[in-house]
């Protein structure tokens, strides 16, 4: 029994498998426990990864277009109406259109001049954004100038400490080669003295015994 | 992009923002586990996108284009936040979990006090996962991505990003065990047709 690689699992689980590799896997978790016990766990967990849901994210406020609207609404107020009165009286007819139609012009002008206010404030909004924006960037760009200076400067003074390192080495290895001579040196010194004064004691001890 | 790579066109770019600010945002904010953060980000992602403009070559796709400038300034963002814990004079939190800064914000829409808190333990289990799986697993969890275009968004073969899948949600597991109790919809095969 070919168990699925997790790879082809992850497939299955996310509907991207082909039409036969899904009805494959579905065979197959039909018959093995341990698959089907794996996938269930992970479709547990894909189940709680919903938990964290997010708001819709704020946006640029756009009224909605309140001319036409309050174009429309008048409009089946103004029918209704002469509908009405129509049925009722044909006289006042034309007063009442005329009075609609004042009505109609108020409205509309009063709507249109909350649209252009809704406008210049998100025009104004959307500038200080825009300069707000352009100063974060300037200041980003900044940080990260800073930042590579401050990478630049580091590697600087790094390569400078090996410098100084590799220096200090030298030395002592000098200074190292410099106690080894002196060493032998005085070594070989002392050997000669010792053959000396023996060469000396020699002779005398001979006479002595004598 | 084009109208607005080559003519500057702010109306075009206010459509492109239109259309690709919901998605952006909201991998910023699973990115960095902060919905204010993740609306400051986004803004900063499309500041990028239009201050890149003229390098965006037309044979990518701008969803690619994108997402990887969103991902550059996560990566960024949480690049800071890290070194802002390192020198940090405070007392780290008890796991290391950025939870603690967390706490006061509400983690999404869910009314009851449960949801909410399953919804911050999800929330807090993504950010403890290394970035390479949380990334795919926001990308093709919560943003719906193809395997095949997460591959494409990140430049790593489309076998990578489903093992890194299956690895994301094995750590998820462990770090969601007290929330991972509920069963699936049981999954019942008869004659052939897979009923849910």
């Amino acid at each position: 029994m070919k168990h699925p690689s997790r790879e082809e699992m992850m497939e299955h689980l996310y509907n991207e498998s082909s039409p036969s590799q899904r009805q494959s896997i579905d065979n197959h978790l039909r018959t093995c426990a341990d698959c089907r016990a794996q996938s269930d766990r992970w479709r547990a967990t894909m189940k709680t990864l919903d938990a964290w849901r997010l708001e819709a994210p704020r946006r640029l406020h756009r009224s909605m277009p309140a001319v036409p609207w309050a174009i429309a609404a008048l409009l089946v107020v103004g029918i209704g109406v002469g509908f009405l009165t129509g049925r009722t009286t044909a006289i006042d007819s034309p007063a009442l259109q005329a009075a609609l139609r004042q009505e109609v012009a108020s409205q509309v002008t009063a709507a249109m001049n909350q649209q252009r206010a809704s406008l210049a404030e998100e025009l104004r909004t959307a500038s200080a954004r825009a300069i707000s924006d352009e100063t974060r960037q300037v200041f980003s760009e900044f940080a990260e100038q800073l930042e590579e200076r401050r990478e630049s400067d580091a590697e600087i003074y790094y390569s400078a400490i090996q410098q100084v390192d590799a220096r200090h080495r030298q030395e002592l290895a000098r200074l190292r080669r410099d106690l080894g001579t002196v060493a032998l040196v005085a070594d070989a010194r002392i050997t000669d003295a010792q053959e000396q004064i023996s060469n000396l004691s020699n002779p005398v001890s001979e006479t002595l015994n004598k | 992009m084009w109208r607005v790579k080559h003519e500057d066109d702010p109306e075009a770019f206010a459509e492109l923002v239109q259309r690709w600010q919901k998605p952006i945002q909201n991998l910023c904010t699973r990115m960095v586990g902060d919905s204010h953060r993740g609306e400051d980000l986004a803004q900063d992602a499309f500041t990028r996108l239009y201050s890149k403009r003229k390098s965006y070559e037309a044979k990518s796709k701008l969803s690619t284009f994108l997402w990887r400038i969103a991902l550059n300034i996560c990566y960024d963002e949480l690049r800071r936040q890290r070194r802002r814990h390192e020198f940090s004079l405070d007392e780290p939190s008890a796991d290391g979990s950025p939870s603690d800064q967390l706490e006061s914000e509400a983690p999404g829409p869910p009314d009851d006090l449960i949801g909410q808190e399953r919804a911050a333990a999800v929330r807090d289990a993504l950010q403890k996962i290394a970035e390479p799986y949380r990334v795919v697993l926001v990308l093709r969890h919560y943003e719906g991505l193809k395997f095949r275009e997460i591959a494409e968004v990140l430049e790593i073969p489309e076998g990578t990003v489903k093992s890194r899948m299956a690895e994301g949600l094995g750590q998820l597991e462990r770090i969601l065990q007290p929330f991972v109790c509920e069963k699936p919809p049981r999954r019942v095969f008869r004659n052939e047709r897979l009923i849910v």
